[in-house]
């Protein structure tokens, strides 16, 4: 690795400043489980690396009294996956994350590290896009806010601009009786294919008022389908159980892989369909039996 | 650029230890070239077969990927940290016992991460067992001697 300078910072003002100083320069350093790799294969070369752990806002878990969950952006997995609060508020986040990765890679690295890397097989970004979290990032002289679906422009790519930093994950509450389901296949390290679908009860509990489906790592970016979601709304439970397979095949013609070390188009969209198909049913069993 | 340098002060294996480092120097490349302890192994680098396991004020990092200046004022400890002179640690004699190892390259690593493992959760299901193992690779056993090392070793431990 070449030579750098490592600069530690307590304010997200701070960070951003010494960003800008360096010119272009600069990296934001967080757990370094994706940019280490790349610096250590001279893919990336910085003079300075901004530490953003020592920032005490960024590293909160704090929930509102209107449910929303907010997790700053160096938030280890492996806090994500053990937290109380967490497993009590979200506990979609936590049953994921227990699957993150491995326990090293949880350990060290960060909630914000993995969404604006904006790898292509993440499974952040599909809880984000499922759970329709909204991100908050600081420039130097503003603040926005940047719904999930509009946060991954490409691979490698998202809505956090150079020299921007991303503050935290805003996850709203789900209501009463949603249930989700979340399946992965992974036989690389990093999943080959996710989908993940959370069914919301309607005004009458026996119908599922509202679904969303969302799928990851079999394209560039993770994607909603929403065809499969306008089939499972307004249904009763028993209906959307019946309907998973036409759900699943919807999702899979929306989908838009692309070919790469885990699979060829062909076969991921096959992935998109067994696993979304999967997810509704896993989410309509998990109602039966009373589980989130 | 001019490497800037700077001062560590870690505990490794319950020893203080004081060096100048630069920013950039890996965790893995202090222990082994700099403090002759090369029980910790490189192997795949990129942070997926955990041969170069060591723990962090008792928490499994990847040390091929990262920064040796993250454990200032933290302890660090490593394979060689385990033993009592002559005598073995029980996850040690577990794997001797129970064939957890052939080549032992892997050794270390699974043997850093069975420590962090039992230290979290004394009694932990084979399925828990998997789940954190899933990120240590070896090449030659198969798992199944490896679970077992791992299951006696959290008996002996909780006896001893
Ligand atoms: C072996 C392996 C397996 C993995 N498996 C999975 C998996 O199964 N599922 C999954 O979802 N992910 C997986 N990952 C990805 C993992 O989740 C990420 O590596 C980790 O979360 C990145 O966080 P970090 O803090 O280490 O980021 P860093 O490496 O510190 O940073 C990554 C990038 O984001 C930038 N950055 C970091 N924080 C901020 C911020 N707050 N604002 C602006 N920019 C920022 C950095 O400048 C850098 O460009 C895997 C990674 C590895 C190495």
């Amino acid at each position: 690795m070449r030579p750098f300078e490592h600069v530690r910072c307590v304010s997200a003002a701070e960070a951003v400043r010494a960003w800008h100083d360096a010119g272009n320069e600069a990296a934001y350093y967080a757990g370094g489980t994706e940019l280490l790799l790349l610096m250590k294969q001279g893919l990336s070369r910085y003079e300075r690396l901004v530490d953003i752990k020592h920032i005490a806002a960024l590293g909160e878990i704090a929930s509102t009294q209107q449910g929303v969950v907010r997790i700053g952006a160096a938030v280890t997995h492996r806090r994500l996956e053990l937290s109380p609060e967490l497993q009590r508020l979200a506990p979609l986040i936590s049953r994921v994350e227990r699957d993150v990765a491995n326990v090293r890679v949880r350990n060290v690295g960060t909630i914000g590290g993995n969404l604006c890397f904006a790898e292509p097989h993440s499974d952040i970004g599909v809880l984000s896009l499922l759970l329709e979290a909204t991100m908050t990032i600081q420039g130097l002289d503003q603040v926005r806010r940047v719904p999930a679906w509009e946060f991954f422009r490409g691979p490698y790519e998202s809505a956090v601009e150079q020299g921007e930093l991303l503050l935290h994950i805003e996850f709203p509450a789900c209501r009463e009786g949603t249930r989700t389901g979340y399946q992965r296949f992974r036989h690389h390290e990093r999943p080959s294919c996710i989908a993940g679908v959370l069914l919301e009860p309607g005004e009458d509990p026996g119908n599922c008022g509202r679904a969303v489906v969302a799928i990851g790592a079999a394209g560039y970016v993770p994607q909603r389908s929403r065809s499969a979601e306008a089939a499972l709304s307004g249904r009763t439970w028993r209906e959307v159980a019946a309907g998973a397979a036409e759900a699943a095949a919807l999702t899979a013609a929306e989908s838009d892989p692309t070919e790469d070390l885990t699979g060829s188009v062909e076969y991921k969209r096959h992935l998109v369909e067994v696993l979304t198909r999967r997810a509704v049913l896993e989410a309509v069993g998990r109602m039966e039996e009373g589980q989130a | 650029m001019k490497a800037p340098r700077l001062e560590l002060h870690m505990r490794v294996n319950g020893r203080a230890v004081a060096l100048e480092i630069e920013p950039r120097e890996l965790l893995i490349d202090v222990l082994r070239n700099r403090l002759g302890l090369t029980g910790t192994k490189k192997s795949c680098d990129v942070e997926v077969c955990g041969a170069c396991t060591v723990l962090v004020d008792g928490k499994t990092v990847s040390s091929c990927t990262y920064l040796a200046f993250e454990c200032e004022g933290r302890d660090v400890q490593t394979i060689e940290g385990l033993a009592d002179g002559e005598t073995l640690h029980p996850i040690q004699q577990a794997f001797v016992d129970h064939q957890g190892l052939q080549c032992g390259f892997c050794t270390p690593g699974m043997i850093m991460a069975t420590k962090a493992l039992l230290d979290e959760n004394p009694d932990p299901s084979v399925p828990e067992i998997k789940a954190y193992m899933r990120g240590n690779i070896c090449r030659c056993t198969g798992y199944h001697a490896i679970v077992t090392s791992i299951q006696h070793a959290a008996r002996e431990t909780a006896r001893s």
